[in-house]
């Protein structure tokens, strides 16, 4: 079931790609993806191109997909190691959703950082006092890591 | 369209048991049957209160999966494993509908343990629903109408006297099951292109 059903996601997003992401499989393995976000133009990750590596757990979609920034962020909800803080990856998953949602509510994360629930407080202390400093550091780290 | 066509033919390759790339092409009016987990078309299907359609096998596993409280995976309202209509397809006309879904579910999901009997249709209609249009808008209010006469002589009082008479619950039932019919008979019409 879990084959069938990511094939099907698979031709729904050949079919009508979303803008800013794309996704597929990194190689002969349906189960590895790859995906690329483009920063979003109204947030300091604009020009950037983040990757993004998912894995299917075999029963998907029961159980969320894992979904981890290969690219270096500077974002309150994403770690060093790439772990992304979003509630529809844990508790809030719905095998409703499909890879191209959960990619799309990646770009709204990085418009839209939630410091509340930070993965990375001292980023979401920033975020919270000093929007200039956060913007500027997201800004470098973007041209730094995400470009070229 | 041409680029097109070869993914179309690269994704039946990958899958012979897909059928619905071209099918939804055709008949992009088909992923209305589609269940909202599997994507693939209903099988066993049941639709929960709030109207949204999955295969049963698939719901019942999510069901299980959960372990606090139970919501539909489309609009997170609240979930009941006996609260979910199944859809009676046509077939097997001479086999008790119950076991046949009891049969495609084990089908569809042996390897994931036994899925129960898909639950049985309710008699009573406990859905708000918009319907029988000029009959007053109280019937709306009434689960259970059959089995509560006197609430019934209630709502008749304030209404339009003896033009409420004809709304009893038989009726109410034949409207409801006139609907499903009519879902089901354009369910069987898809069944028949499809296949």
């Amino acid at each position: 079931m879990a084959s069938k059903r990511i094939q099907k996601e698979l031709q729904d997003l050949q079919r009508d790609p979303p803008t800013s992401c794309s996704a597929g499989p990194a190689g002969d393995d349906l189960f590895h993806w790859q995906a690329t976000i483009m920063g979003p133009g109204d947030s300091p990750y604009s020009g950037g191109v983040f990757f993004v590596m998912i894995h299917f757990p075999p029963d998907y979609p029961f159980k969320p997909p894992k979904v981890q920034f290969q690219t270096k962020v500077y974002h309150p909800n994403v770690n060093s190691q790439g772990s992304i803080c979003l509630d529809i990856l844990k508790e809030q998953w719905s095998p409703a959703l499909t890879i191209s949602k959960v990619l799309l509510s990646i770009c709204s994360l990085l418009t839209d950082p939630n410091p509340d629930d930070p993965l990375v407080p001292e980023i979401a202390h920033i975020y919270k006092t000093d929007r200039q400093r956060y913007e500027e550091t997201a800004r470098e780290w973007t041209r730094k890591y995400a470009m070229g | 369209m041409d680029e097109k066509a070869t993914v179309t033919q690269n994704a039946v390759q990958i899958d012979a048991h897909v059928a619905s790339p071209k099918h939804k092409e055709e008949f992009p009016e088909s992923s209305a049957f589609e269940c909202n987990i599997c994507y693939d078309l209903a099988q066993s299907p049941v639709v929960t209160m709030c109207g949204h359609l999955y295969c049963w096998p698939c719901l019942y596993r999510w069901m299980q999966v959960q372990n606090h409280c139970r919501v539909c995976p489309v609009c997170k309202a609240g979930i009941e494993q006996d609260k979910v209509i199944p859809i009676y397809g046509r077939g097997g006309d001479n086999t008790d509908p119950r076991q046949k879904a009891q049969s495609t579910g084990s089908k569809e999901e042996d390897k994931d343990g036994p899925v129960p009997r898909r639950p049985a249709g309710q008699r009573l209609a406990p859905v708000p629903r918009a319907g029988i249009s000029q009959q007053s808008g109280s019937v709306n209010l009434q689960p259970g109408l059959g089995i509560l006469p006197t609430l019934f002589g209630m709502q008749q009082a304030p209404g339009q006297g003896g033009f409420a008479e004809p709304l009893t619950a038989e009726q109410q039932h034949q409207a409801f099951l006139s609907r499903l019919l009519l879902m089901l008979g354009s369910f069987v019409i898809m069944c028949l292109l499809l296949f």
